[in-house]
């Protein structure tokens, strides 16, 4: 009997201690870590466009709208109407407030959007704002080097943005554009807080306490270089659906420690090369990339002063045969396929289609009417034949009688492992297909940068990618020039019938139309523009299992975890 | 030796002056690219170098810079807009940058020099058997081999192959293990190959032969007569040494993700953040100087004749 007694009383004691064990495992915080491969620079939102950063922002604050997935969610705006897709109205939500308890207007948030262009460290998300009227005259006052006072006036007089009363505002763009709802969830388009930013200028953003947040999380610990800690914020409008106690964020810059945290279970998400794809195949995917690696090609090489330096390789550069000798002599497919082991794409297009995909109004326009690609414009093996019949044209046009007679060209690219090994197969492809004579000049990044701006190369090797998921994206920056490549220049009439379409891509409301004219502009780049396309850069992921909602975008901050939960 | 240790002093504040100087006129002299965004329009950089001073004369910057320094004022960082490269290096709220690297550093030579001498006598007082080539042969490979080859060996195996200890951070003893390790390795063979040929050169010393004639116990010359003086030229080396210790190595605090100064020294330069660039130079070479200077010293105590010479 009394052995009896003592068995239930074991079995009811370990009951009680598995019962409890079971409680304090499911009251076990939810934590998310992710493994980022640089330092943060700021959380200001007005001054980061880097993924890594924007995983802060990501959290920290809120557009006035919400991505997640291809779905556009509200955000700091509560619904929006708009009957011509000029004009958008955002309801701002009235229980909008900043993690201090502070209420957010809509007049608070015209003034943060006005601020940005008086502020030179905000330089890099201007572009952002570009579809918003108003946006040329002020860059044009901005070129006009004008000051602050008169750059202020400038700006309110003429960007497009209008509080109509505390809970309303109205964003006016430059033309009817439906396809840009996906810049409103950008988080260039969160708010910044006023009060901070007059006390901390420049600084604002540098700091867990010189910033504000309006976001799912604050900061609740930054150790530079080491990790940026969230916890969820309890005056956000949506505070009773955030389901993760606790986001960090972890400054892991070598690969190797990333994968291997990932392994030993301290991170939930790294990014790594994809000879870790396979070894890791259950937790790894491939996020397509929207970066595209292409050569520039000079057609109109000039000093720092502008003058034209190099007639002759000016001339040769504008020869489309040669150039097209040059597109045909690469053997995409060993390059990227053997030779450089970060995970590379080689579309036959130029308009990356996930980019449409992600978009639903481009999806449905752009998408629906391609679906064929231009093969022979970016041809993804090396043709020999067709490289050298292009060359004898291009040598017969330009009256040279042999490969040797033609000037050495210089390949420009960045110092680091991946450019230079591109230059160095260009240069052999080039050398042993076509005979020409090519030097690599690699350069450190900011150099090469200064280099493109200064129109100081005759090829150059980059990569470069779209900041606002529309087609417009990847077509609009040939249309102004920005690489100093040469085109405006030589061939005038081409390059002006191309700025022609993106002027009316920008500003059509007629989205079949505009698919039409995406579509054109298009071949135009890939068959007479300045820029020889290779491969698009894709992005290997390592991506735990034990989250519901937590997953990877393509564009803007690549971790969304705002709509996470545990799994059950 | 007052007048020798002052001497010292002042040749080492005038070096370290020097450096200063050169490193902040040869890096106004590299191509900057400083603000190369291509969706930066030219006045917007114009507006960017007038915010960081560099749109002033470089004998301006100079002089402001200098005045700065003397207020231990190291700058603001260009690519970390708001932080001060003091609180970068220093960083006394985490312990990370300065104090991590020395950190590991400190804990790297009281396990390299006190192993690198033991080896090195082991070596030298076996000369020609089987133990002497054994630590020729380890020291060999720990010289020639590269500190990231062994990290990364290490992380495969005793990380990832065995799973024996983890392989990022640098706060348990577990944790610190393989990175002290690993970095040890190459400090342990220079010393014990040093260590072993002065050893090995005392044996025909005319002292250590009068001290054998005199009929000394075997264990009295090794270690009052030859190891003691064999450690003259260690000390020599320990000042570089000590000084590239302490103030961060990238490869390993890479492979460890150990947060030291290593990182940055590459970093800023392709970010042209030339404060911390200079930041990291003052320090560098401030260790650099003062651990020779120390070295001067302590040589000019334990050996008179450098005194005289001087």
């Amino acid at each position: 009997m009394n052995l009896k007694r003592l068995v239930v009383l074991l079995m009811a004691a370990l009951t009680l201690i598995g019962s409890a064990s079971a409680a304090s495992a499911s009251l076990e915080p939810a934590v998310i870590r992710i493994a980022l491969e640089q330092d943060i620079e700021t959380i200001d939102p007005q001054q980061n466009t880097a993924a890594y950063t924007c995983a802060v922002t990501e959290g920290v604050t809120e557009p006035l709208l919400r991505e997640h997935g291809t779905e556009i969610l509200p955000g700091l705006a509560e619904s929006y109407e708009t009957s011509d897709y000029q004009t958008w109205i955002f309801n701002i939500r009235k229980d909008a407030q900043w993690s201090d308890g502070t209420p957010i207007t809509a007049r608070d948030i015209e003034w943060s959007y006005k601020e940005i262009f008086t502020r030179p460290e905000a330089a890099k998300v201007y572009i952002l704002f570009s579809d918003v009227s108003g946006y040329k005259a002020i860059t044009d006052a901005q070129s006009a080097n004008a000051t602050e006072d008169e750059l202020r006036a400038v700006v309110e007089e003429n960007f497009g943005v209008t509080a109509l009363d505390d809970y309303t505002l109205e964003v006016k763009l430059a033309s009817p554009r439906p396809y840009v709802i996906n810049t409103f969830a950008s988080t260039a388009w969160a708010p910044i807080k006023k009060d901070l930013y007059e006390q901390y200028g420049n600084a604002y953003g540098s700091a867990a306490d010189k910033t504000g947040y309006n976001g799912a999380y604050v900061v609740s610990e930054w150790r530079y270089n080491e990790s940026v800690a969230l916890e969820p914020n309890p005056n956000y409008w949506n505070a009773a659906n955030i389901k993760i106690d606790r986001v960090e964020l972890l400054i892991v810059k070598d690969q190797e420690p990333r994968v291997n945290m990932f392994r030993e279970g301290k991170v939930d998400s790294a990014r790594a090369s994809s000879e870790y794809l396979e070894m890791m195949a259950d937790d790894a995917f491939v996020l397509e990339g929207t970066n595209w690696n292409y050569v520039l090609v000079n057609s109109y090489r000039r000093n720092a002063e502008g003058a034209l330096v190099n007639e002759a390789m000016s001339t040769l550069l504008a020869n489309r045969d040669f150039v097209n000798a040059i597109n045909a002599a690469i053997n995409r497919t060993t390059l990227f396929g053997s030779i450089i082991t970060d995970p590379s794409y080689l579309p036959t297009n130029y308009v990356i289609p996930s980019i449409i995909n992600s978009n639903n109004v481009a999806r449905d326009t752009v998408g629906k009417l391609r679906g064929d690609t231009y093969a022979d414009l970016v041809p993804i093996t090396r043709d020999e034949a067709k490289a050298k019949e292009y060359l004898a044209k291009a040598l017969e046009t330009l009256g040279y009688a042999s490969v040797d007679q033609l000037p050495k060209i210089t390949i420009v690219c960045a110092s680091t492992t991946d450019p230079q090994t591109v230059g160095e197969y260009m240069k052999n492809a080039l050398e042993q297909t076509l005979g020409l004579k090519i030097d690599v000049e690699p350069v450190e990044f900011n150099v090469r940068d200064s280099r493109i701006i200064s129109g100081d190369y005759d090829l150059l090797y980059m990569g470069w990618g779209v900041s606002n998921n529309d087609a417009d994206g990847y077509l609009s920056v040939w249309s102004d020039d920005l690489f100093c490549t040469g085109w405006p220049q030589s061939d005038p009439e081409t390059y002006g019938k191309y700025a022609d379409l993106i002027t009316f891509i920008g500003t059509t409301a007629d989205m079949d139309a505009r698919a039409n004219a995406i579509l054109e502009a298009e071949q135009i780049l890939l068959s007479q523009g300045p820029i020889i396309t290779l491969a698009t850069h894709g992005d290997a992921i390592l991506l735990s299992k034990r989250f519901d909602g937590f997953g990877i975008k393509g564009t803007n901050s690549l971790y969304d975890y705002n709509y996470a939960s545990p799994k059950n | 030796m007052l007048k020798f240790t002052f001497k010292r002093m002042f040749s080492a504040a005038a070096t370290v002056f020097v450096l200063i100087t050169l490193t902040f006129f040869l890096l106004k002299m590299i191509p900057n690219g400083l603000f190369a965004d291509p969706n930066i329009s030219k006045e917007m950089r114009a507006r960017l170098y007038e915010l960081y001073g560099l749109d002033k004369p470089v004998w301006q910057q100079y002089l402001i810079y200098m005045k700065n320094l003397l207020r231990l004022d190291l700058g603001d960082s260009i690519a970390y807009p708001g932080r001060k490269i003091t609180t970068m290096i220093l960083d006394p709220a985490t312990g990370n940058g300065l104090p991590m690297s020395m950190k590991l550093g400190i804990a790297s030579l009281l396990f390299s020099v006190p192993t690198g001498i033991a080896l090195g006598t082991v070596a030298g007082l076996n000369r020609g058997r089987f133990l002497d080539k054994l630590m020729i042969g380890i020291s060999l490979v720990g010289v020639s081999v590269p500190s990231f080859v062994f990290a990364t060996m290490s992380v495969t195996v005793f990380g990832n192959i065995l799973g024996w200890l983890p392989t990022t951070g640098f706060s348990t003893p577990r944790e610190m293990a393989l990175p002290i390790f690993c970095l040890s390795l190459g400090t342990i063979a220079t010393i014990s190959r040093l260590m072993r040929t002065s050893l090995v050169e005392l044996e025909s010393a005319d002292f250590i032969k009068t001290a054998k004639a005199k009929g000394l116990r075997r264990s009295k010359i090794v270690f009052r007569h030859q190891i003691r003086n064999a450690l003259l030229p260690i000390v020599t080396v320990l000042g570089p040494i000590t000084a590239s210790l302490l103030t961060g190595t990238f490869v390993v605090e890479a492979i460890f993700n150990i947060k030291g100064l290593g990182g940055y020294y590459v970093e800023s330069i392709s970010n042209r953040d030339y404060g911390l660039v200079m930041g990291l130079t003052v320090i560098f070479g401030t260790f650099l100087v003062v651990c020779n200077l120390v070295v001067d010293i302590v040589y000019g105590l334990i050996d008179p004749r450098i005194r005289l010479k001087q």
